[in-house]
């Protein structure tokens, strides 16, 4: 996940803009794709490819806070830099709001711009490193039979093996052979390792939505 | 004179010269006839008169006169009581029938006259001849018991021809006096009748010097024009006659054309005349006049044009300062407008700017590090000079439209105009989130008009449209629509919304000064755009069409190349 893969996105409805504002980027080093439209971007966006958006706001059609609240909704989690020609206080306040990563007036300073696109790609990245993760433990929890996910929720529920066994109505030892087999699953040495990986998964474990 | 004479020799001189007077008597009673009863034949006239001719040559010719060869004696008669009169006798000339004979003639004439008038005459001829005729039969009826006396010698003279004139000039005096009667008549009436011109003439010249007016007429068959000048700044002369070339070119040289132009019109047409005009005087002033013509006809044929000319220039002047003080309205309201619009302007021009900066930089990085890719910086200083120039021609838009200028009348392609204006109101559209449809046919003709003052009213109906349409939550349904067509002579521009139109208590009042429904604004732009539509000759108007919105309509004149 270095950054010389990640690319900015560009949308301006302003040719002119869009052009110089691609060069701009381009001839510092960034790997750069520009839009004419909102729509266009969002037919055409593909979630894999790490980077983050420069986008305008004021645009015929789709304007920029749309696009946001279409992402949003799709539930991309893409970094947005708004820039507009506009100094709208309502219409920046709505905009980070709803997480933009930031808002800059245009003509627009080139060490702001970089400066607020290094910080997006930042985020992204750790948006993704953290998403691979949580796919990783998500995977890792799939793996689990049924039985070993109830022994998990009771292990993480705080209950001894004797009344795990009690409750599930297994021997103690076949208790303590699913936990080898929880942990070794679930690539974790001890308790708290596992306690710390079902939060990271969050609270609903994948088995609990199973049964 | 005879009747006193006191000795013969006297007598017989006075008898010789009382010829002459007779002679003249004659005459006169000859012309008197022709002029006074208007008929007569010349031919007896000649006849009654060479006759007494006759007797005057007869008369100095002969020994003593016409009457007596000699004169022998005075016999002393009284007549009429006891005036005592000398009545000469003696030798009658044999030639003396003369005198008589013309007298018949004469009488002869006059009857005929008379019977003449009798026929074809006039009341008042006829009355006279009655008279005439009176006299005449008086005479016919003496003259010859006058011969036959004298032959039977009881009388010794002729003297009772005098008494025959005597009712001939009883008849003349009585005529004469009536005539002198209605002549005094007349002249009295004619008294009044100049007395109540002259009051008349007076109330013209007071109403013409009041009013500021000239009387005029135009010969049009022999081109001469005239004028009565009572108008309080004289300065023409009166009755000086100039051919129409003359008169106009004592115009004002840009006041020529149309003079000339309304006078064909009004040949043309049989309409009347009116036109407006300056005059540069002497003095270097210059006069505005408005003048006012009838055509008089003569069959078809136009012969003479009347009219009167007046000297408008006070109300020239008023109406020049409204028309500045509208200037200077339309003016404030064209800034204001720019006011309101300022945020939207200054984000059309923050573009260039930011694609010139983006560039800038670009070209920076591209220059640096020893790298040579010129072929791109290339395009990017023309990308940048392209910018450039773009926000200069808005920044020069702008200029034109914050100046106070009078309304110039020049030829526009409205494609053109209003792509200028949309250039303008561009980020003002944005901002209202509306989109525009422009519909101009390709072949559509020029028009009359000042540019700034057009898109003046365009820009304040556009923003109109954007603001009507602010609560309509679709963003497809937020749009205004250009339309123009050619409707002979003008071209109809309509600017559509689809908001949710005027409410109808509103209508009437929606192009009057200071009505707004809005919280902010003086409420007078589109009473201004009224106001600049019909100082182009045009109509505008709406089409209210409720929740499907509202259509502004306006029309300018096609510009005609003649």
């Amino acid at each position: 996940m270095s950054d010389s893969l990640a690319t900015i996105f560009i949308v301006d409805d302003n040719a002119s803009v869009l052009k110089a504002m691609e060069r701009m980027l381009r001839t510092s080093g960034l790997k750069v794709v520009a839009y004419a439209s909102a729509r266009e971007f969002f037919e055409q966006y593909d979630p894999n490819i790490p980077g983050c958006l420069v986008l305008d706001i004021a645009m015929p059609g789709m304007d920029g806070l749309e696009l946001q609240k279409l992402l949003i909704e799709r539930g991309e989690t893409l970094p947005i830099i708004f820039l507009t020609a506009h100094g709208d206080v309502s219409m920046s306040v709505q905009a980070l709001k709803r997480g933009a990563s930031d808002f800059l007036l245009k003509p627009v300073d080139e060490a702001e711009l970089l400066d607020a696109i290094s910080a997006a790609l930042k985020v992204d990245n750790l948006q993704r490193q953290n998403n691979l993760e949580l796919s990783e433990i998500r995977q890792r929890l799939e793996s689990l039979t049924p039985r070993e996910c109830q022994v998990l929720q009771l292990v993480i529920a705080g209950k001894l093996n004797k009344q795990i066994a009690a409750e599930l109505g297994m021997a103690e030892k076949t208790v303590k052979v699913h936990r080898e087999h929880i942990k070794q699953k679930l690539k974790v040495r001890s308790a708290p390792e596992l306690l710390k990986l079902c939060e990271m998964a969050g609270m609903a474990l994948p088995c609990q939505l199973k049964s | 004179m005879v009747m006193h004479s006191v000795n013969v020799e006297e007598a017989a001189l006075l008898m010789r010269w009382v010829q002459l007077p007779i002679f003249t008597s004659h005459v006169a009673l000859v012309s008197f006839v022709f002029t006074y009863l208007h008929s007569g034949r010349l031919l007896l006239a000649w006849i009654s008169c060479g006759l007494r001719m006759l007797a005057l040559i007869l008369n100095f010719t002969s020994e003593q006169n016409l009457f007596f060869i000699e004169v022998t004696g005075l016999a002393q008669v009284t007549v009429f009581g006891d005036e005592m009169i000398s009545v000469p006798y003696g030798i009658l000339n044999p030639n003396y029938i003369i005198g008589p004979l013309s007298m018949m003639a004469l009488a002869v004439f006059m009857l005929d006259a008379t019977i003449a008038t009798r026929r074809h005459g006039t009341e008042t001829d006829l009355f006279r001849a009655k008279i005439v005729a009176a006299s005449i039969v008086f005479i016919l009826f003496l003259a010859p018991v006058n011969l036959v006396l004298l032959h039977a010698g009881k009388v010794y003279t002729l003297y009772f021809v005098g008494f025959a004139f005597i009712p001939m000039l009883v008849g003349m005096s009585y005529l004469l006096g009536l005539d002198v009667l209605r002549a005094s008549q007349l002249s009295q009436q004619l008294k009044l009748k100049e007395a109540a011109l002259y009051e008349n003439n007076q109330r013209m010249d007071l109403a013409m010097s009041a009013a500021d007016l000239s009387l005029w007429e135009w010969d049009i068959i022999r081109d001469e024009m005239w004028r009565t000048d009572k108008s309080r700044g004289k300065f023409v002369a009166d009755s000086e006659k100039i051919h129409f070339e003359d008169f106009l070119h004592r115009l004002h040289p840009d006041d020529q054309e149309s003079v000339r132009h309304a006078a064909k019109k009004a040949l043309a047409s049989g309409s009347d005349y009116e036109s407006e005009y300056r005059q540069i005087m002497p003095d270097g002033s210059t006069l505005w006049f408005a003048g006012y013509g009838r055509i008089e006809y003569q069959g078809k044929i136009p012969v003479r044009m009347r009219g009167v000319t007046l000297n408008v220039t006070r109300r020239k002047q008023a109406e020049l300062r409204i028309q500045q003080k509208s200037q200077k309205l339309a003016h404030l309201s064209r800034v204001m407008q720019l006011g309101e619009m300022s945020g939207a302007l200054a984000h059309e021009l923050q573009q260039p700017l930011a694609a010139i900066l983006g560039n800038a930089r670009a070209a920076q990085h591209l220059l640096e590090h020893g790298r040579t890719n010129i072929r791109e910086v290339r395009e990017i200083i023309n990308d940048i000079i392209t910018d450039n120039k773009h926000a200069s021609g808005i920044i020069h838009h702008l200029r034109q439209f914050f100046k106070n200028r009078e309304i110039k009348h020049e030829t526009l392609n409205l494609q053109e105009v209003v792509k200028e204006v949309l250039i303008l109101t561009n980020s003002d559209l944005l901002t209202h989130r509306v989109s525009v449809v422009v519909l101009l046919p390709a072949e559509l003709p020029l028009v009359i008009g000042d540019r700034v003052h057009i898109q003046q009213v365009l820009l304040n109906l556009l923003h109109n449209g954007c603001e009507a349409m602010a609560d309509i939550e679709n963003a497809d349904e937020r749009r205004l629509s250009i339309f123009a067509k050619d409707i002979g002579g003008h071209v109809q521009i309509s600017i559509a919304d689809q908001g949710h139109g005027i409410p109808s208590e509103h209508i009437d009042s929606i192009f009057e000064p200071f009505f707004t429904s809005k919280s902010q604004g003086m409420g007078l732009g589109l009473n201004i755009c009224r106001n600049i539509i019909h100082a182009h000759g045009g109509q505008i108007w709406i089409d209210n069409n409720g929740e499907r919105g509202t259509v502004f309509h306006f029309t300018l004149p096609v510009c005609i190349h003649e």
